[in-house]
């Protein structure tokens, strides 16, 4: 699986201009077959051998080439292109354009796909198609929660070149922190997942920046209705050095000013965010090296009273050194994720902080033997965790301080993965991870008469631990096997089975997920959460440009955490007594298609599944359905080229509605009206769906080739369906002046929906 | 041109609307105890209803055929209560007062279905009302000022309509225009000393009750008196999540809602409640 491998760089030019050609479908066919959808050119590692590469872009004649990899090699195709009249032919060779991959090992997106379909107000976010891929869900429209196979939304390791990224959410979920301008390509390995990753239980879902280009430089400037961005790509020195720049900010605050005189419940509320991207990319003999940092803001103010800003902040280097059977990389970086609230209402005024950071590194070699490949390593996190740092603003206010105590954790884990190939048909990758974790002083531990005491917990002992001394040491196993095996030369069988063990937990205060959470890890009273994954899939290759998949999966997780039923969150230092241990349970079926070769292009992802949890005091000890619960997810996306100038695309969405808490009834006590609750997510809202469409245009500068301009308009929520993102009761006083108490109320229900039919427009000029 | 940008680019979001109640499931009807006895004889009773569905067609309906038995087991009295109206059942014994650190076993029967809660009397709260003012001249905001707390024993305290009582000019002060809202303090917790207790005026309720979450409005030279009951843990926690619920507005900041836990038997809702209760009187300046 990871074998030495070579660096081969292939680029496309014209065969006229010797102009770089874009969006080339490339496939290389080997002992394996290698899909890409590339820009200009392409960085790939092969091992030694023969290969057919097949290139293929919509304006040119398909080309095939044989090649034998010795040694690291550059390659220049050069692609002839065709007349006009060809271009309304549809295109059909033996090459496939897989741009958008999903199967039980991992679901490979490239954002130049996704900038094909329509895109929430126009604006092209990977990460907002991961939450559509086969397996995903959601907990509601524009949220950015990531539920993969019924886990939940921290249970997935978020990887921005490796490294990790806390929050991946702008403006409570609506765009995430992944600018498409920036990001190449995005991962989502659901099971079968190598043992170099771990730490959470459900996914690992990694980003991988842009490869900088040695040679020639590059701009990119777009507006939308959203934000404005500016990329480029600069080579310092050439072939040696270059650099990356990114900065996006949002329009927002612009548009609401401009709204404010108009609309006057806007008052002051305001909402902004930014990102900052840069990447100092330096490659020499066989060493490849970067060095990247992101700054990503949020803030959200109500009022002048309350104040939210929230952002990551990572540094991370990396460097890999390759040659014929060896690879050696190590990583070093730092990341952290602070949530800010002020609230200046007057003498209920308090200021609250909580932050996580993580200082991490990572060290591994491949080898290659025979056939055979094995991969080693280790990986270290370090862990300073604030969970709440609450603080009145003045004297006037009500409130005490409250510091809740910091967190100390390391995780060390070293690992091992090995690959093996038994003939043409059967592969096999076996690894084992073996986490260790440590607490680091200083810390008091708090020892309850009655560690579920809900009301009165009463302190009976304390234990005092000294400065970085370490303690509560966990040691756990990992197991990690994955089978392929080949039917026929267009069908194969994958099974795998993983065991995750993950040491944090985000506490989140409500139940739609907000970046108002924190982390703490497993200590005290609890254990590390554990997760069994199986899963099984076929996928066949229909003919040469349709992919059939269908996975089946089943998931048991314990010693996951959730709160009592009406838990006291608020500035409780006994917190820990709220919190109970579960279990959890997810099954279900994944079926998609794909087409991508072609003017008409598209893909399918259907996915039947259930994910139920079982907590100590919640729902009586009675199962029930977990947030994420979907019975059935549809997502469609298609794309129609109508002519080289403008495309067409469509994209629709459906999901059975999430599971929510209702009253069932009502009684009376005393004067106060009060909902008889149902069981614990006893109702689903209603169901959710939603019609987009999207028309690029890519008008030609005759006068200045080498500028590229996009026009993209997007239409979302075409039929204009009122999906609920939140329902909820809610007593009303007589005479339609809204109260929550008092005998004279009704009782009603009610539905919060974010987006009704929604148009928008974005400008993309590249040169 | 400022127009045009703002009508095409203009978001339509946050939209509320109510929706149909004929999804809700159809709960089963259940006993629900309403119980209180205080050393303040007007305030002892015992309501006896029954749960209905979500819909603001069904009305409560009152349980008038029950049995109530009071016990105070410690000195092994009972008394059993009469029915007087709508469901409520009051003691003829006049001299049935409740003590501190005493026992107390309430037991309903309703329909050949026997309910029973056993709870012990906390002592008084110890605290002395000395002062109100206007806190705020610029908005006329009055607000009492407590000293010389005392936390002793009884750390829970519950200011709403009931436990936290209030009459102005004689009168409850709840209407709407001029009401009452539940507050749970626990003050040696998260809270400072509760030398600030929020009066809010009427003028400033109607303007501003979008953006403040008041315990309490009053007119000006309202006399006003103010009841604290000393409640036990069970019940603070009990009336904590009757506030949560009857605040509930969908969970966007919300922990999962439950039922409030009752403290009596048997699947029956509500409360069994026994106390003693300090009162002021203070005027509005």
């Amino acid at each position: 699986m990871y074998a030495q491998l070579k660096n081969v760089r292939i680029s496309v030019l014209d065969h006229i201009s010797k102009k770089d050609i874009e969006d080339c479908n490339l496939v290389i066919k080997g002992n394996k077959n290698y899909y890409y959808l590339i820009q200009k050119e392409i960085l790939v590692q092969l091992d030694t051998g023969k290969y057919s590469i097949v290139l293929s872009q919509i304006n040119y004649k398909p080309s095939l080439q044989k090649i034998q990899i010795t040694k690291d090699t550059t390659i220049a195709i050069l692609l002839e292109s065709i007349s006009k009249e060809l271009l309304e032919i549809e295109i059909k060779d033996s090459s496939i354009h897989e741009t958008a991959k999903f199967s039980s090992d991992a679901s490979i997106i490239t954002t130049k796909y996704i900038k094909k379909i329509p895109n929430l107000v126009g604006e092209a976010d990977i990460y907002k198609f991961v939450q559509q891929l086969p397996g995903v869900a959601i907990t509601g429209e524009g949220s950015g929660s990531l539920h993969v196979r019924g886990g939940e939304a921290n249970e997935n390791l978020i990887l921005l070149d490796d490294s990790p990224i806390y929050e991946p959410n702008h403006i409570l979920g609506l765009v995430s922190v992944f600018d498409a301008d920036y990001i190449a390509d995005a991962h989502l390995l659901k099971n079968g997942v190598a043992t170099r990753y771990g730490g959470r239980l459900s996914s690992v879902l990694k980003f991988n920046s842009k490869t900088a280009h040695f040679l020639k430089p590059n701009f990119n400037v777009g507006i939308g209705v959203l934000s404005s961005k500016f990329y480029t790509n600069i080579p310092i020195i050439k072939n040696k050095l270059a650099i990356t720049l990114n900065v996006r900010k949002s329009n927002i605050e612009y548009i609401l000013g401009l709204a404010r005189p108009h609309l006057k419940d806007l008052k002051e509320n305001n909402l902004d965010f930014y990102d900052f991207n840069t990447k100092i990319s330096f490659q020499q003999g066989k060493w490849n090296s970067f060095l990247s940092m992101y700054i990503g803001k949020d803030a959200l103010f109500i009022n002048k009273q309350i104040n939210l800003t929230w952002g990551n902040t990572n540094f991370n280097f990396k460097t890999i050194y390759k040659n014929k059977n060896f690879q050696y990389g190590f990583q070093v970086g730092f990341s952290q994720f602070q949530f800010n609230l002020d609230v200046s209402d007057k003498d209920k005024n308090f200021f609250w902080k909580c932050a996580i950071a993580d200082i991490h590194a990572k060290t591994f070699s491949i080898f290659k033997i025979w056939n055979n490949s094995m991969e080693i390593g280790l990986d270290y996190s370090f862990k300073n965790i604030n969970p709440t740092q609450y603080e009145p603003l003045d004297k006037t206010s009500i409130f005490k301080p409250l510091n809740l105590p910091t967190y100390k954790t390391i995780e060390l884990s070293p690992y091992f993965d090995y690959n093996y190939n038994f003939g043409k048909k059967l592969g096999l990758n076996v690894g084992l991870r073996v986490p260790n974790f440590f607490q680091v002083g200083s810390y008091t531990r708090y020892i309850y008469k009655n560690e579920k005491e809900l009301t009165q917990p009463e302190i009976v002992d304390t234990i005092n631990y000294a400065t970085n001394q370490l303690f509560n040491h966990k040691i756990r196993l990992e197991p990690r096997i994955n089978v392929t095996y080949k039917l026929a030369e267009n069908i194969t069988l994958n099974s795998s089975y993983n065991r995750n063990y993950q040491f944090i937990n985000q506490i989140i205060t409500g139940v739609t997920p907000l970046p108002i959470s924190f982390w703490m890890p497993s200590i005290d009273y609890f254990e590390p959460a554990m997760i069994d994954k199986f899963s099984s899939g076929i996928m066949y290759q229909i003919n040469e440009s349709v992919f059939l998949n269908m996975d089946l999966f089943y998931n048991y997780k314990s010693d996951i955490l959730d709160f009592v039923d009406n838990a006291d969150l608020f500035l409780n230092k006994n917190y820990l007594t709220q919190i109970r241990k579960g279990t959890g349970r997810s099954y279900g079926m994944e079926l998609s298609i794909a087409k991508n070769i072609g003017r008409f292009t598209g893909s399918l992802a259907y996915t039947l599944s259930s994910s139920t949890r079982q907590t100590e005091d919640v729902n009586q000890n009675r199962t029930y359905y977990a947030n994420s619960d979907r019975r059935n997810i549809l997502n469609v996306w298609l794309s129609y080229r109508l002519s080289p100038k403008f495309t067409l695309g469509l994209s629709f969405n459906y999901a059975t509605g999430r599971p929510i808490t209702l009253p069932s009834g009502v009684y009376q006590f005393q004067d106060y009206t009060v909902n008889l609750v149902s069981d614990r997510n006893g109702y689903r809202m209603p169901d959710f769906h939603h019609l987009d469409l999207n028309l690029t245009y890519k008008p030609v500068w005759k006068r200045h080739p080498n500028i590229k301009s996009t026009w993209n308009l997007n239409i979302y929520n075409v039929y204009n369906r009122k999906n609920a993102f939140l329902v909820y009761s809610k007593s009303t006083f007589d005479g339609n002046n809204e109260q929550s108490f008092g005998i004279e109320n009704t009782n009603q229900i009610f539905m919060l929906y974010l987006f009704s039919i929604l148009p928008s427009i974005r400008y993309t000029l590249e040169f | 041109m400022k127009k045009i940008i703002l009508l095409l680019f203009i978001f339509q979001i946050s939209c509320v609307e109510n929706i149909s109640q004929q999804t809700l499931q159809q709960s089963v009807k259940r006993v629900v105890i309403d119980a209180v006895f205080s050393d303040l004889v007007d305030f002892n009773r015992v309501i006896i209803t029954q749960s209905t569905q979500f819909d603001t067609q069904n009305k409560i309906e009152k349980v008038e055929n029950g049995l109530v038995i009071i016990k105070n087991t410690t000195q092994n009295i009972s008394d059993t209560l009469l029915h007087t109206k709508d469901g409520i059942y009051k003691s003829n014994k006049t001299n049935f007062v409740p003590k501190s650190n005493q026992i107390y076993e309430l037991i309903v029967e309703v329909n050949g279905q026997k309910y029973t809660s056993k709870t012990k009397c906390p002592a008084k709260v110890g605290f002395e009302l000395i002062d109100l003012r206007s806190k705020f001249k610029e908005i006329a905001r009055p607000f009492a000022n407590y000293a010389q707390f005392n936390f002793s024993e009884n750390r829970y305290i519950y200011s709403g309509d009931s436990l936290f009582e209030v009459e102005a000019n004689g009168r409850i002060n709840r209407s709407e225009n001029n009401y009452l809202r539940g507050e749970v303090y626990r003050f040696d917790d998260k809270y400072k000393n509760p030398n600030i207790f929020l009066i809010f005026d009427t003028q400033r309720v109607v303007n501003e009750v979008n953006n403040i979450n008041p315990p309490g409005a009053f007119l000006r030279n309202d006399e006003v008196s103010i009841y604290i009951f000393g409640i036990t843990p069970e019940s603070y926690k009990f009336y904590q999540t009757l506030r949560q619920l009857t605040n509930y507005e969908g969970g966007l900041f919300s922990p999962s809602q439950g039922n409030p836990i009752s403290n009596l038997d048997n699947g029956a809702l509500g409360l069994f409640d026994v106390c003693l209760i300090k009162k002021f009187k203070i005027f509005v300046k």
